[in-house]
């Protein structure tokens, strides 16, 4: 028994020493990841979560500790709101019930850092992304549709890491908060605000 | 390399299957109308104690279509607005009794039609593909498909009649506008009508003769 957990560490050290040494010849990452969002802010257009969402980067590392690359990523966010009676700004009261709907699709350039924390074949990272966000913001009732669609700028502080299974290849999560300047006045939306979670697979190469 | 990338390509595309942009769920929306009302903030609804409303309806039902209903649906339609009238204390009367308010009532019918040439799959996953069959290419129609959606509104205006003066523009103190889909029975959307009528009313507690 005793030498079976000799032989046993001896070849978990060797995996991480093979990592180590694997992670200093990787050049770039790609990756692809379901992402989950949850709306924040400071409107109430909608609160519901959208579990129907993604993400694909690629990351070309600078040096042992440094990536900057690209990102895209997309969130369909929808509510239903039961009958209700509305007030608007023009002074029109409507009773209707409704299906409210934000789109959202960020494309992001995107840095990282990564420390030297724990063993190698764990990389975790912290990162920014910066870019523009196009929205789309829509409300259906019966048959009709009122939305309109418009362009921010977005920012994505994230935290996260690469959990490598093989030389190549490892799961990916990431936890991420994105801030958009896109509004819709009509709607009472100043801003678009979500918390997120990746998870997915990331390929280094 | 080409077998990475074609793997990375593959992870890609699932998560694009599985996250691609959803469309909402619609079946929850209700086939009840849309009820719009605006109401003359400066009118004071207690000034007013009688009503007249015609007990016939004008029809637009798009071209050559145009005409005045009278027919027992339109008398259910009536009878609403009465109803909610009598009920917030107000009288009707006959025409020629210079009635304090007047009502305008209308209905509109239009059916607008698309035309669309469908792709192999129309949109739904699961459908049987081309490669199924040992094609190659994806399935042409040689056909488009038109539809029709036809869609109805209630449109009400209440009139001062008692401060209306000859040769003068007469104020609506108060509009509706129901809209919404039509269906294929004609009882069931004039009770759609009913029932935006009866929100309006309700939607509006301005309107009280005390």
């Amino acid at each position: 028994m005793k030498s079976l957990k000799i032989i046993l560490a001896i070849c978990v050290l060797g995996v991480m020493n093979g990592y180590s040494q694997s992670h200093m010849n990787y050049h770039s990452m790609i990756a692809g990841s379901w992402e989950i969002a949850f709306p924040t802010g400071n409107h109430d257009f909608l609160t519901k979560t959208s579990l129907a969402g993604g993400r694909i980067e690629y990351r070309r590392f600078i040096n042992g500790q440094f990536s900057a690359g690209l990102a895209f990523s997309w969130n369909s966010f929808d509510e239903y709101f039961n009958t209700q009676t509305y007030k608007t700004a023009g002074g029109s009261v409507v009773t209707t019930d409704m299906v409210r709907q934000i789109y959202t699709a960020p494309i992001t350039a995107i840095f990282h850092y990564y420390p030297q924390l724990g063993p190698k074949m764990i990389k975790p990272y912290v990162g920014v992304g910066l870019g523009a966000q196009y929205s789309e913001q829509n409300i259906f009732f019966n048959i009709y549709q009122v939305g309109d669609d418009n362009w921010g700028f977005v920012v994505r502080p994230e935290i996260g890491a690469v959990v490598m299974f093989t030389e190549n290849w490892g799961a990916l999560v990431t936890f991420s908060y994105n801030y958009s300047t896109n509004k819709n006045e009509g709607f009472g939306v100043k801003s678009l605000q979500q918390f997120g979670i990746n998870i997915g697979i990331a390929g280094l190469f | 390399m080409k077998k990475k990338f074609f793997i990375v390509l593959f992870l890609a595309f699932l998560t694009l299957t599985f996250s691609c942009r959803k469309d909402p769920d619609f079946s929850q929306l209700s086939t009840n109308f849309t009820v719009i009302t605006n109401v003359d903030s400066a009118a004071n609804f207690h000034d007013f104690q009688t009503y007249y409303i015609s007990d016939t309806i004008a029809w637009v039902g798009g071209k050559d279509d145009d005409s005045i209903l009278y027919d027992d649906n339109t008398k259910l339609l009536v009878q609403t607005v009465k109803d909610n009238m009598n009920a917030r204390g107000y009288t009707f009367v006959s025409k020629d009794s210079k009635p304090d308010l007047g009502f305008n009532m209308g209905a509109v019918k239009t059916t607008t039609v698309s035309i669309i040439y469908p792709g192999w799959w129309w949109g739904y996953p699961g459908w049987w593909d081309p490669w199924y069959w040992g094609w190659y290419y994806p399935y042409y129609y040689p056909w488009s498909v038109a539809y029709a959606v036809t869609t109805g509104s209630v449109i009400i205006d209440m009139v001062d009649l008692k401060d209306a003066q000859p040769k003068r523009v007469e104020r609506v103190v108060w509009s509706v506008v129901a809209n919404g889909a039509l269906g294929s029975s004609t009882s069931t959307n004039v009770q759609r009508g009913v029932d935006a009528i009866n929100q309006a009313f309700k939607q509006t507690p301005e309107i009280s003769a005390n």
